[in-house]
């Protein structure tokens, strides 16, 4: 078991995968999808497997592999996973799993979106298991860039629109990003990209810290749709296709928030500290904004959006806070909150492949029509209220009760999120699933056996982590107390 | 009995419903026979593990606890476990028991529903969750389950949610107590933050000058009071947070019964009587944030007392009672008579179950919630439901020898003897509102002989016998706690003259005068209505005291516009700065295209000048 390359075995999944794709002629789109169900299933496996034998007494890296890559700039190929990064390992091989289900329904130029999707995920697991900052930023990048053509070319409303939006705004995040990474490169001690050398022997001065961590905390703050930087994740959100909105809200922009932690915080603790209240009001603000601008949205999709933004605010909060407790609770609201915007985004497109809208006041009743998907749609709102026994609220609660401690005016106004949280999605849950049925329900089907697999697994997911938060918080929080001793 | 026996017993009675929700949901939705036997068979066993634990309660100072890390490894502040001492073991009992008697009578009343599998899942659900919520033995674990509490009631009064009243009363009760639960969250952060545990008996036994350490110019303690009492006006609907129960009246008439009596909004008083510890940790100010609570209390008694007078809908008046007698239980518990408090508890929760669910044999059988339409429909003829209306009644009215006669005079006496006699006055007002209103139901009832029409009208099989264990229980259960379950709590008993003798004779007299002119308004129609008088009061009171209208004022005329405003500013300012750069941007590039013009003219004008500039800055230099 230990000399198996797990780490490079699950990243080398996709790539095999979009390998084999080319090689798969156009028109044989059955072909296509399964191949990318094989690798998908496979990648989940070896993840399952990962986490699974991850020791969880120990909080440092596991199952790192090193070898020679760029000797002249100092650069490796560095794989490991600690807390964080098994958690988000496990959370993209969930997403692209279920993305791929999902996406059984695509019909336009089948191939090529199974390539970038696979690419897509491929730069994902590479940042998440990266100890390389330049080999970091380099899967950072292909894993942003294919979204400007995925939405481009599958998009829906104002494609693109939202394609451009969110490309330019997330460049100039990198490009934010990498202005840092040169100046630790050149500034540091040891000359090195490596993380390690970097996070102990790069001797930046509190100055250099000061400006540097600002530069990753917008950097990738931008793509953790951090307020005000969050325009461009609903309108992508929107735009996107089903599978896309998925992996956009479900793990790209979880990428953004463990770039803050890693390359950020854990690399310039001293910065980290300097900046730390604005970057908590900057969450604070988004937590709340989020949650009160998601009760005007009339599209359902943007409805979660801005619910998105307001989860991913409090992620942010748990970091700036700063404490074991919230930073635990950042990692974990991280995937909890994967798991739930993909099972929205999930069913939404399900809904609105038949239906053909996304208006929330076009549906009514749907609970009758099509109990299996509501039920997931429901679970999935219910976590994002923080409902105790759902995935939401361990997350939630840990985050509040570690940032009291470091801002308890602030923690006072985000907890009423809560309120906020439940007033738009009570009231969605009502239009939407009970009441009388509307015009576009009599159309609505139930979920197939097949794409019922996804959904419904993500719902029980979403039960499993709430009931027994446990299994996560196990590998998460030995990973959070080391980083604050 | 052995810790270990306890301990499982504990665990069947809280598990047992939770594995019929799930059976029932994997299995039985369709299976409708099935699945009413699962779970009335999940709860029974509840009900009878609770009472051989409650058998097993040898003393007053019993007291158990077992806890395991939930949230985080090796972190015992946010563990489940269980705690059993007395007053977690009579609540569990009663919950166990009233959950046993309204799952059997849901039998009859669900008996034509098409949905009566999911009904008997929730109504498990909600038990589970209430039962969890009991035996909590620190305020986290309180606070996981007081929100399933939430869930299952959201569940079970949206019941019939393709009726958007029935939707949106259920998320009115979720939302308006989750404002309430606010102050749950803010108080464990508190606590937590200044106690460092969230434990009952850590924060019992928590450092005076803890407690009183200053935070924001009250201390600790005070603050925690204030956030835990927030989130019992939510769940057990105290002023201003009373406004969704009436309202959740939507659901099925069990559920009401379920709510009102055992589950729901027990819990609040429950929590109150948990942490009532506050009392005596905190300084001055938090004595004084209690006697508030208590004020708030007495407040909320009379105001949804005297709403109770003009409701037509017999599950309403009854709905008002229970706010009504919500606010005397808190009142105990406010100004530490705790016993008291839970007392009344303990016999209302047999008495109100009583009343709803006679009211919902009434209403099953006439097929309407008016006062009126039931007595002209015959309801007088229907034995059994009139025997247990009259039965709840009286204890309702606080009367000897039923339930609610002890009860109501514990908390009384104690406000006499600690000298709260302003408490006192209001509370003996509330007695005459009571018996009032109470009777008034049963005279509008019994004035009717019916229209002489043939209705058919009967009372489910299931209906009677959950109906006579309750009559049994209306009239007993006060000298069950006052014989079996008082001497668990370890009060000295102290003599206080004659003051038991002096609040039974008053109150009584003051109860009998309100049936007395309850008969001549209403049976007799010797004197005129008084809400026929007093015209303008009658109309606040039928606007419920203008409760609702200021939520829906909060939500239409400030809330909802806020989140107009702040989409509005996303839209014009947040989006539109990102437009506005991105226009600029283009503008800038068309202004430089205008130079790619592909006319060689042009380039070679630019050329000349710009080696005219060249030539010039160099030999100026």
């Amino acid at each position: 078991m230990d000399s198996l390359p797990l780490l490079s075995l699950i990243l080398l999944c996709p790539v095999v995968g979009v390998v084999t794709l080319f090689a798969v002629p156009d028109h044989k789109a059955t072909v296509v999808k399964w191949v990318s169900f094989t690798v998908a299933a496979i990648a989940m496996l070896l993840s399952l497997i990962m986490f699974i034998g991850y020791d969880r007494g120990n909080a440092g890296f596991q199952f790192v592999e090193q070898y020679a890559w760029l000797p002249g700039l100092n650069s490796t190929y560095h794989v490991g996973v600690d807390g964080t990064g098994a958690v988000l390992v496990l959370l993209n091989a969930i997403v692209m799993l279920t993305g791929v289900i999902t996406s059984f329904s695509v019909q336009f130029r089948v191939k090529e979106y199974f390539i970038l999707f696979l690419v897509l995920v491929t730069g994902v697991f590479g940042s998440f298991i990266c100890l390389d900052f330049l080999l970091f930023f380099i899967f950072f990048e292909i894993a942003v860039l294919p979204m400007y053509l995925l939405i481009g070319i599958w998009g829906s409303t104002n494609r693109e629109y939202a394609a451009l939006k969110l490309t330019l705004m997330l460049l100039a995040g990198s490009g934010l990003v990498f202005a840092g990474l040169i100046m630790t490169y050149f500034n540091s001690a040891v000359r090195s990209f490596d993380f390690f050398a970097l996070k102990e022997h790069a001797a930046l001065s509190p100055d250099m810290q000061n400006i540097i961590y600002p530069l990753m905390f917008l950097g990738f703050g931008t793509l953790a749709a951090v307020f005000p930087l969050h325009n461009w994740s609903p309108d992508g959100h929107v735009a996107a296709p089903t599978a896309v909105s998925m992996l956009h809200a479900g793990v790209l922009m979880k990428l953004g928030a463990y770039g803050v932690l890693r390359y950020g915080i854990e690399m310039y603790p001293i910065g980290a500290e300097t900046w730390r209240t604005v970057a908590a009001v900057m969450a604070a603000g988004g937590v709340v904004y989020g949650a009160l601008v998601a009760a005007q949205q009339t599209d359902l999709k943007y409805m979660i959006g801005y619910s998105s933004v307001s989860h991913m605010g409090l992620v942010m909060f748990g970091l700036a806070a700063g404490t074991s407790y919230a930073v635990s609770g950042a990692v974990f609201q991280m995937f909890s909150h994967g798991i739930m915007t993909a099972l929205f985004f999930s069913a939404v497109g399900f809904f609105y492949e038949q239906s053909h809208t996304r208006d929330i006041s076009a549906y009514g009743g749907l609970a009758r029509k099509a109990p299996w998907v509501s039920i997931c749609f429901i679970l999935a709102g219910l976590a994002g209220i923080g409902l105790p026994g759902l995935a939401g609220f361990p997350a939630e609660f840990m985050i509040f009760v570690g940032a009291y401690e470091k801002f308890p005016i602030l923690t006072l106004i985000a907890v009423p999120s809560l309120v906020f949280g439940a007033f738009y999605m009570l009231r969605v849950l009502q239009r939407v699933f009970f009441g009388p049925e509307a015009g576009h329900t009599p159309e609505i089907r139930d979920l197939s056996f097949f794409g019922g697999t996804a959904r419904v697994g993500l719902a029980a997911l979403i039960v499993l982590f709430g009931i027994m938060p446990r299994l996560l918080s196990d590998v998460i929080a030995p990973y959070a107390e080391a980083l604050f001793k | 009995m052995s810790e270990l026996l306890q301990i499982k017993l504990t665990l069947t009675t809280v598990l047992a419903p939770i594995v019929s929700f799930v059976l029932i949901f994997l299995f039985f939705l369709r299976q409708h026979a099935i699945a009413r036997w699962v779970s009335l068979l999940g709860i029974t066993t509840s009900a009878a593990c609770s009472t051989m634990l409650l058998w097993s309660v040898d003393s007053p100072a019993h007291h158990e606890t077992v806890s395991l890390p939930w949230l985080l490894p090796g972190d015992i502040n946010f563990s489940i476990g269980l705690l059993l001492d007395p007053l977690s073991l009579v609540m569990l009992w009663i919950v166990a028991l009233i959950g046993t008697l309204v799952q059997m009578y849901s039998f009859s009343y669900m008996e034509d529903d098409a949905n009566q599998a999911k009904f008997f899942a929730f109504i498990s659900l909600f038990c589970f969750a209430m039962m969890g919520f009991t035996i909590a033995p620190n305020l986290f674990q309180s606070y996981v389950f007081w929100e399933l509490v939430g869930l299952g009631s959201y569940l079970l009064i949206g019941f019939w949610n393709h009726l958007p009243s029935a939707a949106t009363a259920a998320r009115k009760a979720f939302i308006v107590t989750r404002l309430g639960d606010l102050g749950f969250f803010a108080a464990i952060l508190v606590a937590f933050a200044g106690l460092g545990s969230v434990d009952y008996a850590g924060m019992a036994a928590g450092k005076n000058s803890l407690w009183t350490a200053s935070l924001g110019g009250l201390d600790v303690a005070t603050w925690t009071s204030i956030g835990l009492f927030l989130a019992v006006a939510g769940k057990s609907a105290q002023f201003p947070l009373y406004g969704w129960l009436p309202d959740a009246m939507e659901g099925p008439t069990p559920v009401s019964a379920l709510i009102h009596a055992a589950t729901m909004v027990a819990a609040g008083v429950y929590l109150l009587a948990r942490n009532s510890f506050l009392l005596t940790v905190g300084s001055e100010s938090c004595v004084i944030a209690w006697e508030g609570i208590a004020a708030i209390a007495m407040l909320t008694a009379l105001m949804s007392g005297a709403v109770a007078i003009v409701q037509n809908d017999i599950k309403r008046v009854f709905a008002y009672s229970t706010i009504s007698q919500l606010g005397y239980m808190v009142v105990g518990i406010g100004t530490g008579a705790v016993v008291a408090g839970m007392m009344h508890l303990f016999t209302h929760a047999f008495f109100k179950a009583l009343l709803f669910l006679s009211a919902g044999a009434f209403i099953h059988a006439a097929h309407s919630n008016s006062i009126q339409d039931i007595a002209r429909a015959g309801g007088s003829r229907l034995k059994v439901p009139m025997y247990s209306l009259l039965a709840g009644s009286f204890a309702l009215a606080g009367l000897f020898p039923f339930a609610g006669f002890y009860s109501k005079d514990a908390i009384l006496e104690h406000l006499l003897v600690e000298h709260h006699y302003i408490f006192l006055a209001a509370a003996l007002v509330g007695v005459l509102v009571t018996s009032y209103y109470t009777f008034r139901v049963i005279f509008v009832m019994i004035s009717e002989k019916g229209d002489g029409h043939d209705h058919h009208l009967h009372t489910g099989a299931w209906m009677v016998p959950p109906l006579v264990l309750l009559m049994i229980g209306a009239l007993f259960s006060g000298n069950i706690w006052n014989f079996a379950v008082k001497h668990w709590f370890s009060i000295k008993h102290v003599e206080h003259g004659n003051a038991a003798l002096i609040t039974a004779l008053v109150s009584s007299g003051v109860a009998l005068i309100g049936i007395y002119y309850s008969w001549r308004v209403f049976y007799k129609k010797s004197s005129a209505d008084p809400m026929e008088k007093m015209k303008g009061l009658a109309n606040v009171l039928r606007e419920k005291w203008y409760l609702d209208w200021s939520y829906d004022k909060l939500v239409h005329a400030i809330y909802l516009p806020f989140t107009w405003l702040l989409n509005r500013i996303e839209l014009r300012f947040v989006k539109g700065a990102l437009d506005g750069i991105g226009t600029a941007c283009m503008n800038v590039a068309r202004g430089f295209s205008r130079l790619q013009s592909g006319e060689v003219q042009q380039y070679f004008g630019l050329m000349l000048a710009a080696t005219a500039v060249v030539i010039l800055l160099i030999t100026r230099l």
